[in-house]
């Protein structure tokens, strides 16, 4: 089975982006509408919304860099895995119900129509729909650019198409993931997140098993050669330090509830009543998927320090090298799908909300109105910004793409969370807070890409998104409070007496 | 004082120490140094790295859980009862945290922090970290399941938005 490797690696990943069209196809069917192309006609069940929510939340990110992170620097990015419960209560008590409502009242399609609504603002959905959209162009590039790379990774390895270009992978991996969000939207997108989100859990628990098994002591005698070589870096602040450490738990736990594609997918259950199940669901694949995350880390820092493994070009590599050298063919095969599986779960739900803000929110906040004929032309954007992220993958500066993603995650934690996340749930909240916390997210994280591409260092390396996310939700407190308190209403305050 | 505002309070809380740390002067390698044999590696090196900054983490740490706990009060309707269950929570994962950081602590001053003693695989700070801080949030899972009737979605009160969205729907019919 050994000497077929490369061929069944590739058959996985085939069969996978077979099965994503085929989903596409069967979803095409089942989408009439805009309502249902965005919201899926809001009637989706407790397992699929559960999976589709911890699916679009674990990008690729957590497939590859979250081991890298785990390899380079130790224990310290486990913060960012262990803020997942805490993270996904935050999304849940504060957003689950609530905006469920807010959906609910005015029928909405996207989240800047549920701001619309509560702040009574078309400058409010307006600036919501722009500081989505521009989080979307920035982060949407990079999980293309990551998909390409893993294709062209597995391409290079076997003989079929070894020295495939990086363009033809873009083009490859793009073109299955625009198929099905085109023909079959939100629908594809949530049925694709459910069979991701179990090959995910699947791969996660195989791969825990095997990095188990990398030392013959277990856990154990990783634990003890990672400490022996560096103390610190098996402490619970790893390399990073207390403080960075920190600032990571914080925005991570939760900036999780500023992420539109995942809060998007809250309005869409049957009822309002299946939150109280899609959190546990959620949780729980979360948490087992995050074990791939920490045992491929450990287990390549022990290995490589014990001279098992040899030393790594870049900690990048961490992931797809244990799959290659450790696992058994077949395992490596569904954990690279479930690495594409990571991957287009996010992108297809950045893909749904960025032409939601396209096609329906800036035209309604501009002219009153959305475009007609919107299930068209919410198909024609979705092709047009995946084009428009493909060729900005493939021609921007180098490190422009991770600055991007990073750039596109700050500013949704920084819009969303004082905005939507505390503005849903307290009355004081005005529009013109909500204005200027918007406007401020923006300004903020450009600054901060600014500083970073300055190279302007941050003392003990505290996440500069944190700082960010804790600027915007002050201003938005401030602002709130010193001016007159907003006339809510009745509908809004039916809402928010729940 | 009401929810809100003490909920502000702590984000200013929380602004204020990021700031005391970002005028603090460094310590050098307190966010990591280059391993000295592999190229792609960090290590954190001496551990007094953190003796100037272990406080503000410290307090850092416990305005985030109480910050989190709060906030999740925000959003549900409690009776007295129900608040000392979510007061429970959030002390013992300000107990989880605080056990981790005395943990580290006693592993530093005992100088065993290169051997420690292990729990479940792990060192035992890094256990407390992992098993308790990311697993204690459950209990508010729990919570949520358990009293989502009671104290997050309550049949008088969803009753009523029916009515008004009953009453909403039929005015804008008559709009159109």
């Amino acid at each position: 089975m050994e000497a077929y490797r490369n061929t069944i690696v590739f058959g996985c990943v085939a069969a996978y982006m077979v099965l994503c069209v085929v989903i596409g196809l069967w979803a095409m069917r089942k989408t009439k509408s805009a309502h249902d192309f965005f919201m899926a006609g809001r009637n989706l069940g407790v397992l699929v919304t559960g999976i589709a929510v911890f699916s679009s939340t674990l990008s690729g990110f957590g497939f590859v860099g979250g081991p890298a992170l785990i390899y380079k620097m130790g224990i310290s990015s486990v913060w960012m895995v262990i803020c997942a419960a805490i993270g996904f209560c935050l999304s849940f008590y504060l957003l689950g119900k609530r905006i469920w409502l807010f959906a609910a009242m005015r029928n909405s399609v996207s989240l800047p129509d549920v701001v619309a609504t509560r702040y009574k603002s078309e400058l409010s959905r307006f600036l919501m729909a722009l500081a989505i959209l521009l989080g979307v162009m920035a982060y949407l590039g990079s999980q293309i650019k990551a998909m390409a790379h893993v294709l062209q990774d597995i391409m290079s390895r076997g003989s079929f198409w070894q020295d495939i270009s990086l363009e033809w992978c873009v083009v490859i991996s793009s073109a299955v993931l625009v198929f099905y969000c085109v023909t079959g939207g939100i629908i594809a997108s949530v049925y694709t997140d459910l069979f991701q989100g179990l090959i995910m859990i699947v791969a996660a628990l195989l791969v825990f098993f095997y990095a188990y098994q990398a030392l013959p002591g277990g856990f154990a005698e990783i634990s003890q050669t990672i400490a022996a070589d560096d103390a610190e870096s098996m402490s619970p602040w790893g390399a990073l330090g207390m403080l960075g450490c920190m600032s990571w738990y914080f925005l991570f736990a939760l900036g999780g509830v500023g992420q539109p594609h995942v809060v998007t997918k809250m309005m869409m259950n049957k009822s309002v009543r299946d939150v109280r199940y899609i959190m546990p669901v959620s949780i729980i694949g979360f948490g087992v998927s995050a074990l791939l995350w920490i045992s491929i880390g450990l287990a390549m820092r022990a290995l490589v320090i014990k001279g098992l493994h040899p030393e790594l070009a870049a900690a990048d590599a961490a992931a797809p090298q244990f799959l290659q050298l450790h696992t058994p063919a077949l395992l490596a095969g569904i954990v690279f799908a479930a690495l594409f599986a990571a991957i287009m779960s996010t992108a297809d739900g950045f893909l749904n909300v960025g032409a939601a803000a396209v096609v329906h929110d800036i035209p309604t906040a501009l002219r009153g109105k959305s475009l007609k004929h919107e299930l068209f032309w919410a198909r024609i954007t979705t092709v047009g910004l995946a084009a428009a992220a493909a060729l900005f993958s493939l021609y921007s500066p180098d490190g422009m793409i991770a600055m991007l993603g990073s750039f596109g995650w700050g500013i949704f934690a920084a819009a969303i969370v004082p905005v939507v996340a505390i503005g849903l749930n307290w009355k004081r909240g005005t529009a013109l807070a909500a204005n200027v916390a918007i406007s401020a997210s923006l300004l903020i994280n450009f600054t901060v890409m600014f500083m970073r591409k300055m190279e302007v260092p941050i003392p003990y390396k505290i996440h500069e998104g944190a700082i960010a996310l804790i600027a915007s939700i002050c201003i938005y407190f401030s602002i709130s409070l010193l001016s007159k308190p907003p006339e809510l209403s009745k509908e809004v305050e039916a809402v928010m007496d729940v | 004082m009401k929810l809100a505002t003490w909920i502000f309070a702590l984000y200013l809380a929380m602004g204020a120490i990021l700031t005391i740390a970002l005028f603090l002067e460094e310590v050098p390698g307190s966010h990591g140094l280059a391993h000295p044999t592999y190229e792609d590696m960090s290590i954190g090196g001496d551990s007094t790295r953190h003796n100037q900054v272990v406080w503000l983490g410290t307090a850092l740490g416990m305005l985030q859980i109480t910050l989190f706990v709060s906030m999740l009060c925000l959003a549900i309707q409690l009776d007295k009862k129900q608040r000392v269950w979510m007061a429970a929570g959030g002390a013992l994962m300000l107990t989880v945290f605080v056990a981790m950081v005395l943990s580290y602590r006693s592993l530093l001053i005992a100088g065993t922090l290169a051997n420690p003693p292990i729990f479940l695989g792990l060192p035992i700070p890094t256990a407390w970290m992992i098993y308790g801080l990311g697993l204690t949030p459950v209990f508010f899972v729990a919570f949520y399941v358990v009293q989502f009737d009671s104290c997050v979605l309550r049949a008088e009160r969803y009753e009523r938005f029916q009515q008004v969205l009953a009453e909403f729907q039929r005015t804008e019919e008559d709009h159109v």
